[in-house]
Formats: structure tokens, C-alpha cells, sequence
């Protein structure tokens, strides 16, 4: 049996501060972004959101972050072409990239985990909690 | 009177009374005896006559009724004038093909002549024409006609011209009637000089005409007219009689003759099979001169004797006189042995001939239905399936053979009982280079020297040496003939192995008739090495007559099989779909047209290797999804496994294929080749493509504001937002759970139409049941509580097996499923999940104490977007997809779904999974294995897998 249900969800305290851990979020909807800003923040994480593939590309090369959570849908460069070039440069390679997208065709599917994604979401399918424990696994 | 002279007289009469009347008697038994032989004869080759006439319309009309379906004609039934240039090529081009029609033309429905293959085209009012009218309705046949001025007659074939069932126009050909001339003169069996076959015909005003050109009538033969009055003239019998029969007759020159006649009741033809009855009685009267000569011998004797008799006079008496009588019996009997044989084996020639007929018959019609089903499918290729197998089917027709052998077994008894069987041999060469097939040494107990070969060899050279200069293609065969003498094993090579010789030999022809030329295919020796053996006369005959029979089976059974496998060329070649045929030793045999086309092939110099490289290399620079396939290992493994190899999706110059490699057997159900079939499905890929990416658009654009919602409402009751007083965190849950409901809407919505579409792919991993169950019963629990239904799981005694099958899909549909029971329960209800193992099946059972589907709609809970009436009330939000998705992905799997229901008091779900579930992949086909299956094949005989697929 279940210790706890899903949802709604209970805040987890906050981790301290010297071993943030920096998570760069590709997200050009205002909404997403500021749900996932304010949810990993209060989770004790650093967070920066990019618009788009291109500036989320740049953050990445600027910052190393520990994580990348990556829409695919975006303007002036798309998640998958992202995702191409992430795995491409040496430096960035190694950054667990996971894939949070309304996108949820099979097709999608097989080519962002070909790419290289480790995980891939369908937003609108999870609840914030399943995705914070997922973001959590990932960070170990 | 002196005791002499009594003596004498006595004497005389004892020996010439009863020698007169054994002359008498024998003399009109031979000739009864020849006469029944001769008629017996005359049926046998009026009866093949009359098949290959009938065989040789019906190969014409055929080839016509592929022309009339061909797919390129209806555009070209037009009166306009571009449309009729084009046709008039299209005709020409045709015809170029169809050797044995003099014209080709089309007319529209008002019988206006469209177009014509010949020059000339008149205004000529058709629209009376049989050939129009009937021709409208089916395929038509023979409808004659004869052209005065000409004096020629003209057989017409038409066929109607349909596009979707509506009659465009009728297609037209005139059929050369010389090509029947020729045919019938090729087959007379030893029918001797005078013996001919002759088919008549009514013409327009009821008269009898010949068809063909006669063999002692050099007029054109329509102007050759039979008084209707002559009725001993047995072509007016044939035709005007109505009925076969065997008569004593004149003939159109007047002489008496000997015929067989038949009436062809599908053409309103007669046929005619003749031989003047004074060349067929020739060996008849060689015995009555036999009989004067002995009986002369025997009274000079006789009265020799008698004047200077003594005592003994009678003893010396006898013996010569009963020599003479047993040199008549033993002639006799020996001409009825050697005539009952020759029966026997003509009758069991017929007989097999008969039953060949039938068996050709029978493939033609399954030809025909082939073809028919062929068309139906190419038109809509709604099921690409059916039409590959029958392709197949009909692919298979290429490589029918004949069995020789079963004729000549029955040859071989027939000679056998002639000669001495110990000592004879058959040879048949055949085929390109006239190569020795088929032999028989009765002898030798298996192959025979050169020195052997060398002689048959110069027999057959002989033979076709003393052809006329124009025969056929005497030219020909004699290079070949020609050619083989002179290599070093056949130049007088001594046969040092058997020391054997040919001593007498028969030689006979096969002679084929294509739609090209008639030819000689093969040569047919048979020989008996007995020094000893010498043959007489009507030995030879018989023999000769055996051996003539037998080869013109065999010619006429070529013949059908080369015109089936004509009429299949015509439609391999005219396919819209690329197709290869490679032999066993993986060589190609045809490449028709389109496949050339679509490999932009300007030579037909194309090997299974170069066809390999072409698709490597293409799906090496192609960027889209596509299978790699190495050509040559697929080859190889279809000829192996006899399956059929199918490959999806082959990238070449911007466009998309299917591919399917198949076997082709013989008749003996042998793997003898296989084909390569390329099915264009560019178009199909590109409105796939847009299908997809139309619906995973409209998913994300629907997802992405919901799903913005969920979260942002998750995160005000969860209070991240600040704390919100209790009767609006209410409402806000309110709407969170209709937004969870258009969540879920959005994705069955999307499943259901992967599923329309045939586009499950399964991603199949060892997978826990009891753990996705699990899974599934947490995440339902806080409506479940709220609810205030309680979920149990129960779950098998001992440790359940975990399976292969994809868990995200299994997940839905125990979601589907405990959703429903928990939406559906009364407060306080239960819903009880269990997972156990049947033997080779893995059950999950959910049952609940819900409202229960009312019995009227128990038929229909599974139909899409259905929802039972009860349901509907108690819960107004629903889509009606969910069962409908749990019921194709089981099923999908190979698994089924039960339910058992009372209204108002619960319903069971029962989902039965096999252990090895089924892959569920687009659709599965009977027949047609994909390349998983293949390797999972190949495995399992413990063989090496190729590298098919990479």
C-alpha cells in the first residue's frame, strides 16, 4: 500500500544552501516556467529558466548545470535540435538531460531517448510531485 | 472315271474350296480391320485438331482481354483528337505484340471508330457488327466474316473496355484465320499424302466456306463455296449435321475419302479429318496379291502332284498347303497384334492427353480467377496482403513444367509391346541448345557413352537435314546440330563404355506454336540396339505412328504451357508494381518495366548484387527512418525457409517502399526462385507523416494549457501559493478534477487513434504485473478514499512469472479498468484486484460492488465511446474510450477480455494474458512473417542467422 497518495502534494524542506545544486529549465511557456521556478526553488535548488534552445544552450556552456530539463517545443531553436547539440559538445555531453514536453507520440518518444534524453515527461500527464521525485532521482 | 482322275479331282477341291474362302475371308477381314484402324486414327487427330483450334482461339482471346484491361486504355476511348493519336500508338505498340491479328481497334459506344493500329481509318458504321454488340457485354468470340473482294475471311475478337463498371467502348482485334492454317497442318499424324485436316464455316448468307486454305486447293479459300445440296460431301455433314461422325464420304475434290467430323458448337465451325480411302486401304490390297500368289503356287502344285500321284500322293499335298496356310495366319495375326497395340496405346494417349487437357484447363481457370482477384486488389490495394499472395500464386505460373516423363512411360509400353523392350532407349533434346533431357536406356542402366550420343546426334541431324529448305526453323537446329558435331567428345567418338549403336531409330519432332512462330523445341529419338531385330513393315508403321502421337502430345502440352506462361508475361510486364524473378541460383530471370523505372535502369543488365548495392546505398544517405537491408542475405533466406520476407519501408531517390521477397515453387512444390516485389508507398508515407504530425499538434496544443493548469492548481491547494480558506480550496479541487478529466480525454482520444490507424508499437520489457497493479491502485487511492471505496490487491499463491509486454500500455489498461470500479462503486463499496497464473496464462481479475451495466447494453460496452446508461447518470464526465482501448490492446496481445455484470450489484473484469504475448505491431498477417518472426526462425532450427536486417 502506498505511504502517500500523489496529489495534491506536501512541501519537502529545503536543502542547504552551500551544496545547491543548479538545474537549467528550456521552457518558453510563463506558466511552466514559473511552477517549475518556484517548485525547485523551494526545494532548495539553484534554477534559471531559458526562453528558448538558443539562450538555454548558451546557460549550459556558461553555467555546467547539474541538470537540464528540456521542452521540446520552443522558439528559434527546437528541443530536439538542442538536445542534438548538448550531446554533441564534449563539456556538456555528460549533464542528464530530461525531456518535459506536451509532445507524447510514440515517435517523440524513441527520438528524444535516441538522442540521449534519460527521461521523458509528458507534462500535462504528471502531477508536480511525481516530477519533483523524478528530478530527485536524477540528482541522486 | 479313273481313280486319277477322282483323285485329282478330290484333291483340287480339298485344297481350293477352303483356300478360296480363307482368301475371301481374310481379304475382307484386312480390309475391316484397316478401315476400322484408319477411322479410329482419323478421331484421334480430328479430336486434337479440334483442341488445338479451340486452345489457340482461346490464347488469342485471352491476350485480347488482357489488352482490354489494361489500365492505360480507358483514358484513350475519346473521340478527341490528341487522345486518338495517343491510342492509335498504344494500338500499334500492342499490336507489335499480338503477331497474330492483322488489326487492333477501339470503338466507342456509339460504334464510332476510335482508333485502329493500321493506317487507314474509315467511317464505317459498326453498330450492327456482332462483333459491337456482343463484345459489349463480355469477352466475345469468334465472329466471321468474310470479305468479298478479298476472298479472305476474318475472325473477329472484341472485348469490352470498362472504367469503374461503366462501358467506355469495345476493343476489337481481327484475328488472322492462316495462323489456323498453320496449326493444322503442322499436326498430320500419320496421315500419310492425302491426309489433311479442313475447317468450314457458315458465312453471311448461310453458305459453307472453308476457313483455311486447303492442301489441293490453292484458291483463297472463302471463294471455294460447298453446294449446301451435296450431302455426301462430309464438310456439309460436319457443318450442317450438327453431330461427329465417322463416314465414307466425298471430298471437295470429289474424291472418296475416309473422315472424322466434328461439329465445334462454340464456333458453329466443322472440322474435317480426311484421307482418301484408296490410300488408306494401300495395305489391304498388298494381302489379297499375297493370297493369288500362294493360291497360284498351290494349284500348280496341286496339279502337278496329282497327274503323277501315287499312294502318297496326298501326303505330299498337305505339307505345302499347310505352309501356305500358316504363312497367312502368322501374316494376320501379326497385323492384328501390331494394330491392337497401336490402339492401345492411342487409347491410352487420348486418355492422358485428356487428362493433361483437363489439368490445363484447370490451371487456366484458376488463372483466370488469379487474375480477377489480382485486379480488384491492384485497383484498391486495400489489402496489400492478398494481393501480394496472389502475385505469388501467379508468379508461380512461370515456372510451371510439364511431367514428360508420365507420356512417355505410356510411350515406352506402347513400343515395348512391339518390340523387344530389353533393348531399346529414348532420348529427348530440348531447350536452347538442344541438350539431351529425359533419356531412358532400357540397357544401360543409367548414362551411355559418347559414341551413343554421337549417333543419335547424326540421327537427329539427318532428320532435320531431310526437312524441306523453308521448314520452320530448320536453320536453326541444324547450326545447333552442326555445331555439336564438331566438338572433339561427339567427332566419332568410339563408344568404347557400351560399344553400342543406334540399329533402328525414330526420330519426331515437338513442335510448338507461340504467338511469335511455330517451331521446332525439341527432337524425340527412340532406338532398339538389337542386331539381331529385324523390323518389317507395319512394325515400323506402328512404331513410327506411336512415336508421331507422343510427340505431338508432348509439342501441344509445350505449347499450353509456353501460351500460359505468355499470358502471364503480358501481365508481370504490365504491372504497376516493380517486380524481379530470380532463379534458384539467385539470377534474375525478368525485371518488368516498372522495376526498371523505378530503379532508372537504362539496360536490363541488373543482378540480385547490383540490386543489393543500389538499396545500401540508398538507405545509407537517406536521413529519414527506414530499414537497412542486405538484399542478397533476404534472398537467400526465402529460398531457404520458403517464407516470405517483408521489408516496410526502403528509402530510394526521395521516395518510399514496401518490399516483399517471395518464394516461387514448382509444380512438385519445390522452391524454384522467388520475386522481388517494390510497392511505391510514397504517397502513403506522406499522408502517415502529415496523419501524425497533425495529431501529435493537436495534442500539445490541447496538453499544453491543461497541463498548465494542473500544475498551478496542484500548487495552490498544496498551498505553495500561500494559504487559501477551505470552501475555495473546494471549488479549486472541483475544477482540478474536470481538468484531470480533459487530461485523460485528450489521451484516449490519441490512443484510440493510433489504434484506428493500425500504429501500436509495442516497446515490450520483462515486466512485474503485480508491481504495475500496484502502481495503479496508489495513484487511484485518493479518489478511491474520497470515494469511501476500499481497494485490495490479491495476489497468487507462490512466485508469478514476470512477462514481456509494454508496461506503459498494461498500465493503461489497469488504470482503465480500477478507475471504472472505483467510479462506478456505491459508498462503502470494494473493489478487488488479483493477479494469479493459470497455466500458461497470467489472469487479472477486477472486480467491484459498483452499480453494474444494465443487460440490454452488456453487447455494446466495448464499442467506442459508448457509455451505459446508468453510467451516464451517476457520472457525466467520460469519454467512453477506455474499455475500448483495454479491449484492442489485450486483444492486440493475443489475450482476451470477459466480463460478467448484475445491475445494481457489481461487475467482474477477467483479462486473460498469454505467458509469450503476441507483438503487437501495426498488423499482424497470416502468410507473411516479419523480419522477428524470420530471425526468431532462424534460431530456432539452431541455423546462423545473416545479417538480413542491421
Amino acid at each position: 500500500m502506498p505511504e502517500e497518495p500523489a496529489q495534491p502534494i506536501a512541501s519537502q524542506p529545503a536543502a542547504p544552501a552551500s551544496v545547491k545544486k543548479f538545474v537549467l529549465v528550456a521552457e518558453d511557456d510563463k506558466f511552466y516556467g514559473n511552477v517549475y521556478k518556484t517548485k525547485l526553488t523551494k526545494e532548495g535548488y539553484d534554477v534559471a529558466v531559458a526562453g528558448d534552445g538558443v539562450s538555454a544552450l548558451k546557460l549550459a556552456r556558461e553555467r555546467k548545470p547539474n541538470l537540464i530539463l528540456l521542452d521540446l517545443v520552443m522558439p528559434i531553436k527546437d528541443g530536439f535540435e538542442t538536445l542534438k547539440e548538448l550531446k554533441a559538445d564534449s563539456a556538456l555531453k555528460d549533464i542528464k538531460v530530461i525531456v518535459l514536453s506536451n509532445l507524447g507520440q510514440d515517435e517523440d518518444i524513441k527520438k528524444a531517448k535516441s538522442l540521449g534524453a534519460v527521461d521523458y515527461v509528458v507534462k500535462a500527464n504528471v502531477s508536480i510531485q511525481q516530477m519533483m521525485d523524478m528530478i530527485k532521482k536524477h540528482l541522486g | 472315271m479313273t481313280t486319277r482322275i477322282r483323285l485329282i479331282i478330290i484333291s483340287l477341291l480339298i485344297a481350293i474350296v477352303p483356300m478360296a474362302l480363307i482368301g475371301i475371308l481374310s481379304f475382307y477381314n484386312s480390309q475391316q480391320l484397316v478401315t476400322s484402324q484408319t477411322l479410329e486414327k482419323l478421331d484421334a487427330v480430328s479430336s486434337a485438331q479440334e483442341a488445338r483450334v479451340l486452345e489457340v482461339l482461346d490464347a488469342a482471346k485471352n491476350r485480347l482481354e488482357v489488352l482490354s484491361k489494361n489500365e492505360n486504355l480507358p483514358a484513350l476511348v475519346s473521340l478527341n483528337q490528341e487522345a486518338s493519336q495517343s491510342a492509335k500508338e498504344f494500338l500499334a505498340e500492342s499490336k507489335s505484340d499480338l503477331k497474330d491479328f492483322n488489326e487492333i481497334f477501339i470503338l466507342d459506344t456509339n460504334a464510332k471508330l476510335v482508333a485502329s493500329s493500321n493506317e487507314e481509318v474509315v467511317e464505317i458504321d459498326f453498330s450492327r457488327e456482332d462483333f459491337f454488340n456482343k463484345g459489349k457485354a463480355a469477352v466475345n468470340l469468334y465472329t466471321l466474316k468474310i470479305l468479298d473482294e478479298e476472298g479472305r475471311p476474318l475472325l473477329y475478337i472484341s472485348a469490352p473496355i470498362t472504367s469503374n463498371e461503366e462501358l467506355l467502348g469495345v476493343l476489337v482485334g481481327s484475328y488472322n484465320p492462316e495462323v489456323l492454317s498453320t496449326t493444322i497442318k503442322l499436326f498430320t499424324t500419320g496421315l500419310g499424302d492425302t491426309g489433311e485436316t479442313v475447317l468450314v464455316a457458315k458465312d453471311n448468307s448461310e453458305n459453307a466456306v472453308y476457313i483455311t486454305s486447303n492442301k489441293f486447293d490453292t484458291h483463297p479459300s472463302a471463294k471455294r463455296k460447298i453446294d449446301k445440296g451435296a450431302v455426301r460431301v462430309a464438310d456439309i455433314q460436319a457443318l450442317f449435321k450438327n453431330e461427329d461422325t465417322f463416314t465414307e464420304a466425298f471430298d471437295y475434290r470429289g474424291e472418296v475419302v475416309f473422315a472424322a467430323t466434328r461439329y465445334i458448337e462454340e464456333l458453329d465451325w466443322g472440322l474435317v479429318t480426311k484421307i482418301d480411302r484408296s490410300e488408306a486401304l494401300a495395305t489391304a490390297t498388298v494381302l489379297p496379291k499375297q493370297i493369288q500368289l500362294v493360291g497360284a503356287v498351290t494349284l500348280l502344285l496341286v496339279l502337278t502332284l496329282a497327274w503323277g500321284a501315287s499312294e502318297s500322293i496326298f501326303h505330299f499335298m498337305s505339307k505345302p498347303i499347310k505352309e501356305a496356310l500358316d504363312a497367312l495366319r502368322a501374316s494376320e495375326s501379326r497385323l492384328k497384334i501390331a494394330n491392337q497395340s497401336l490402339f492401345a496405346s492411342q487409347r491410352e494417349l487420348q486418355e492422358l492427353n485428356k487428362k493433361l487437357e483437363e489439368k490445363v484447363r484447370e490451371r487456366t481457370k484458376e488463372l483466370e480467377a488469379t487474375v480477377g482477384r489480382l485486379n480488384e486488389a491492384q485497383k484498391e490495394l486495400r489489402d496489400k496482403y492478398n494481393y501480394i499472395e496472389n502475385l505469388r500464386v501467379l508468379l508461380e505460373r512461370f515456372t510451371i513444367t510439364i511431367d514428360v516423363k508420365s507420356v512417355m512411360e505410356t510411350v515406352l509400353k506402347a513400343i515395348a509391346s512391339l518390340i523387344n523392350h530389353q533393348t531399346i532407349s529414348y532420348v529427348i533434346a530440348a531447350g536452347e541448345g538442344l541438350e539431351f533431357l529425359d533419356s531412358i536406356y532400357v540397357w544401360a542402366q543409367g548414362s551411355v557413352g559418347n559414341g551413343y550420343l554421337a549417333s543419335i546426334n547424326k540421327d537427329f541431324f539427318d532428320y532435320v537435314s531431310n526437312m524441306p529448305e523453308n521448314a520452320l526453323n530448320k536453320k536453326d537446329l541444324l547450326d545447333q546440330l552442326q555445331r555439336r558435331m564438331s566438338f572433339e567428345f561427339l567427332a566419332g567418338a568410339k563408344d568404347e563404355a557400351e560399344g553400342k549403336t543406334p540399329i533402328q531409330a525414330f526420330v519426331a519432332p515437338f513442335i510448338t506454336k507461340s504467338r511469335e512462330e511455330s517451331k521446332i523445341v525439341g527432337l524425340f529419338h527412340i532406338a532398339d540396339i538389337n542386331e539381331n531385330q529385324t523390323y518389317d513393315k507395319e512394325r515400323i508403321k506402328s512404331i513410327n505412328d506411336v512415336v508421331n502421337i507422343a510427340a505431338a502430345n508432348i509439342g501441344r502440352i509445350h505449347a499450353l504451357v509456353s501460351s500460359e506462361k505468355s499470358k502471364i508475361s503480358d501481365l508481370v510486364q504490365s504491372m504497376s508494381n516493380g517486380v524481379l524473378m530470380f532463379d534458384r541460383n539467385k539470377s534474375v530471370i525478368v525485371v518488368n518495366p516498372m522495376m526498371k523505372n523505378v530503379l532508372e535502369l537504362d539496360d536490363g543488365n541488373l543482378t540480385l548484387t547490383r540490386f543489393a548495392e543500389i538499396f545500401q546505398k540508398a538507405s545509407e544517405e537517406t536521413d529519414e527512418e527506414t530499414e537497412r537491408i542486405n538484399v542478397v542475405d533476404a534472398v537467400e533466406m526465402t529460398l531457404v525457409s520458403g517464407r516470405t520476407i517483408h521489408i516496410d519501408k526502403l528509402a530510394y531517390k526521395n521516395k518510399f517502399f514496401e518490399m516483399f521477397i517471395t518464394p516461387v515453387r514448382d509444380y512438385e512444390r519445390k522452391i524454384s526462385g522467388g520475386a522481388i516485389i517494390l510497392h511505391d508507398i510514397t504517397h502513403m508515407t506522406e499522408i502517415d507523416r502529415m496523419k501524425t504530425e497533425f495529431l501529435s499538434v493537436a495534442a500539445h496544443q490541447l496538453r499544453t494549457p491543461l497541463g498548465s493548469m494542473r500544475w498551478n492548481m496542484e500548487m495552490l491547494l498544496s498551498g505553495d501559493a500561500g494559504e487559501i480558506p477551505e470552501p475555495i480550496k473546494e471549488v479549486i479541487q472541483q475544477v482540478y478534477d474536470s481538468n484531470q478529466r480533459m487530461i485523460t480525454l485528450v489521451s484516449d482520444l490519441l490512443n484510440v487513434s493510433r489504434i484506428d490507424q493500425g500504429r501500436v508499437k509495442d516497446e515490450p520489457e520483462l515486466t512485474d504485473l503485480v508491481e504495475i497493479v500496484k502502481a495503479a491502485i496508489t495513484e487511484i487511492e485518493p479518489v478511491a478514499k474520497r470515494k469511501s471505496v476500499g481497494v485490495d490487491l490479491s495476489v497468487g499463491n507462490g512466485s508469478l512469472p514476470k512477462i514481456m509486454i509494454d508496461p506503459k500500455r498494461f498500465r493503461e489498461v489497469i488504470q482503465n479498468l480500477i478507475s471504472n470500479a472505483v467510479k462506478f462503486n456505491q459508498p462503502n463499496g470494494r473493489v478487488t484486484v488479483s493477479v494469479d497464473k493459470e497455466g500458461e496464462y497470467m489472469k487479472i481479475k477486477v472486480v467491484d460492488t459498483g452499480m453494474g451495466i444494465p443487460k440490454k447494453n452488456q453487447g455494446r460496452i466495448f464499442s467506442k465511446f459508448f457509455r451505459a446508461e446508468n453510467a451516464v447518470k451517476s457520472e457525466t464526465e467520460g469519454s467512453g474510450l477506455g474499455l475500448f482501448v483495454v479491449k484492442s490492446y489485450v486483444e492486440g496481445w493475443g489475450g482476451k477480455v470477459d466480463f460478467e455484470s448484475e445491475e445494481g450489484k457489481g461487475t467482474a473484469f477477467i483479462i486473460t494474458l498469454p505467458l509469450e504475448l503476441k507483438l503487437q505491431d501495426t498488423k499482424e498477417q497470416g502468410g507473411v512473417i516479419k523480419k522477428e518472426d524470420l530471425l526468431a526462425t532462424a534460431r530456432g532450427n539452431g541455423e546462423t542467422v545473416p545479417a538480413v536486417l542491421q
